[in-house]
Formats: structure tokens, C-alpha cells, sequence
């Protein structure tokens, strides 16, 4: 089968130390209920400040997965 | 429903854009950035990355940059002290000085700002050269060859040796200001006022910039007509004061 069709989710994960470790939390979590990522693109980043310093680093991560229309 | 007077907000946001550069990380680059915007503006909420590349020398990538956009607040309007009470307006001061922070000119002034109605004041001291530091810049002659050699090193640590001088003498300052804690916001910068007040400018808004320094020919800001020149340049009100009795 050489026709397939993907579906997309994109999810925000945040972590205090890094973008690295943001965009693999949202990861984690994706896998939990996803099976079969391959490949996770940051789409956006930016960060939370409090009181002048910055709180939290944010990625949106858009994740693609087969979709399972079917059963194999 | 005009009874219902709006006790909160709305705020207004100009977008700035700032470039930051770390050698370390993204992260520490947006950490550096978001301090800088934050000296001026202490209610930041976030900041976005637009963009991230590094720049790279000898085939290693030397150093990390960011861009990034920065939501400003620059109306006037401010929740009020009282819960629930209509917000009020605040005026905001730019008060630019070095050498006359010591004395009660600059108390004396925020004093009487704040009395008149509600204002906030950012307070941005240009770190002055010292000797040392002037002598290093204009380049030592070696007498036995003629070039000028100064070790870059000794230049950065006269320079950082400034920057500290005028640090302390604006956290003595702060410590006697601690009244006005809430409304007062302070920044050391580099050691040409111009550029330190542009810099401001561009992150913030003022409706009042106040430039103390000393009368007449002692003054090195009024040799270079700064206070003429920031008047033009940004089209605020500018004030001089002077310490009395000179």
C-alpha cells in the first residue's frame, strides 16, 4: 500500500530548563497515546516571564502519525 | 453602563523586537533579552521567537542569536491602588544621571513627581569612564617600537571596573529611594548618554526626560548638547536640573 493518509495533532510542552526538554515532554506525552511517530517539527517557540526573568521555555510541536482507518 | 466605571485595564502593547546573542544557549540568549526588555518594562508576559540562527567562525558555531518580539505595555493606564476603584493614569519619568546621584536633587525630585499624581520613573545611569579606562582607549605608546599596545584584556577589565563603580553608586541610590520601590525602575548602561537614551526609548515610553548633571562647563552632557539633542530626537519634554549651590 503505497497511498496513506497522516494525521496531525500539534501540542505545546514547556519546561523551565530548555526548548529541548519542552519539545520532549510534549513528545512523551504524544507517545503515550500515539503509536508510530516519526518525526515531531517545532512550529513555534517563545517564553513565559515572571518578574523579568524568564519562567518557561514553550514549544508547539506538530506531530504527524498514520492514520488507522483500517484494520491491518 | 457608565456606573460601571472600568476598574480594569485594557492595556495597549507596542511590539518590540530585540536581537540577543549568547555563547552558551537559545535559552540563556532569551534569558538575556527578556532581562534587558524587563528593566523598563517589569510586567512582561511573554516573549515569542521569530527567528534563531548562530554565527559560526572556523567551521564552529561561536555564537547563538535570537530574535525575538516582546509585547510592550505603553499606555498610561494602571489599576488603582484601591480594589475595585476606576484605574488612574500615570505619568512616566526618565531621569538620566551619574554624577549628581549622590545628593538630594534626584530624592528631592521624585519626591515632589510623585506627590503630584501618579507616576513612575525609570532611572538610567550612563557608566562614566574612568581615567584608567580613557588612558587605555587612546592607546599606550611603546617607546621602543612606537605602536600603541594595549592588551584588549586590560581594556574589558577597566571597562567592567566601571560598569561596577556605577552599579554601587545606583544601588546606594535605590536604597535610599526604597519609599518609592513600587514606581521606581533602574538600569546601568554604556557610557554614551545618547545611545543609553535611544536605547531606552525604543523599548519603552516617556512623557518627561529629566537629565541631571552638573552646571555649565563641568558638565561633559552639556558640552554635547545632549539635552537638545534628545528633545529633537524624540520629541519629549526634556528637563535640566542641577545640584544647588554651585
Amino acid at each position: 500500500m503505497s497511498e496513506s493518509v497522516y494525521n496531525v495533532v500539534e501540542l505545546i510542552g514547556t519546561s523551565a530548563e530548555s526548548w529541548e526538554k519542552a519539545t520532549a515532554n510534549a513528545v512523551a506525552e504524544a507517545a503515550k497515546t500515539l503509536q508510530d511517530l516519526r518525526v515531531a517539527r517545532v512550529v513555534e517557540q517563545d517564553v513565559t516571564i515572571t518578574e523579568g526573568e524568564v519562567a518557561l521555555f514553550r514549544s508547539k510541536v506538530r506531530l504527524s502519525f498514520k492514520h488507522d482507518g483500517e484494520i491491518d | 453602563m457608565e456606573s460601571e466605571a472600568n476598574a480594569t485595564p485594557e492595556p495597549v502593547f507596542r511590539v518590540v523586537r530585540l536581537v540577543s546573542t549568547s555563547g552558551v544557549s537559545w535559552e540563556d540568549a532569551a534569558r538575556r533579552g527578556v532581562r534587558e526588555a524587563a528593566k523598563t518594562n517589569p510586567n512582561l508576559a511573554g516573549a515569542v521567537v521569530m527567528e534563531q540562527d548562530t554565527l559560526v567562525s572556523d567551521g564552529k558555531v561561536v555564537r547563538y542569536r535570537l530574535k525575538l518580539e516582546v509585547a510592550v505595555q505603553i499606555d498610561r493606564e494602571r489599576p488603582n491602588p484601591v480594589a475595585g476603584r476606576p484605574t488612574v493614569q500615570v505619568r512616566r519619568y526618565l531621569i538620566v544621571a551619574n554624577q549628581t546621584l549622590a545628593g538630594e536633587l534626584i530624592p528631592a525630585l521624585v519626591d515632589e513627581r510623585a506627590a503630584a499624581g501618579p507616576s513612575e520613573f525609570h532611572l538610567l545611569v550612563p557608566a562614566s569612564r574612568s581615567k584608567e579606562t580613557q588612558r587605555l582607549m587612546t592607546g599606550v605608546a611603546d617607546p621602543m617600537s612606537g605602536y600603541t599596545v594595549v592588551a584588549p584584556e586590560d581594556l574589558a577589565d577597566a571597562r567592567t571596573r566601571d560598569r561596577a563603580a556605577a552599579e554601587e553608586r545606583l544601588a546606594t541610590f535605590t536604597d535610599r529611594l526604597s519609599d518609592h520601590a513600587e514606581i521606581l525602575t533602574s538600569e546601568v548602561a554604556g557610557h554614551d548618554p545618547f545611545a543609553a537614551i535611544a536605547r531606552v526609548m525604543e523599548r519603552s515610553s516617556f512623557d518627561e526626560i529629566i537629565i541631571s548633571t552638573l552646571p555649565g562647563s563641568l558638565s561633559r552632557w552639556l558640552k554635547m548638547d545632549l539635552p537638545s539633542r534628545v528633545e529633537r530626537a524624540f520629541s519629549v519634554p526634556v528637563v535640566v536640573i542641577h545640584p544647588p549651590g554651585q
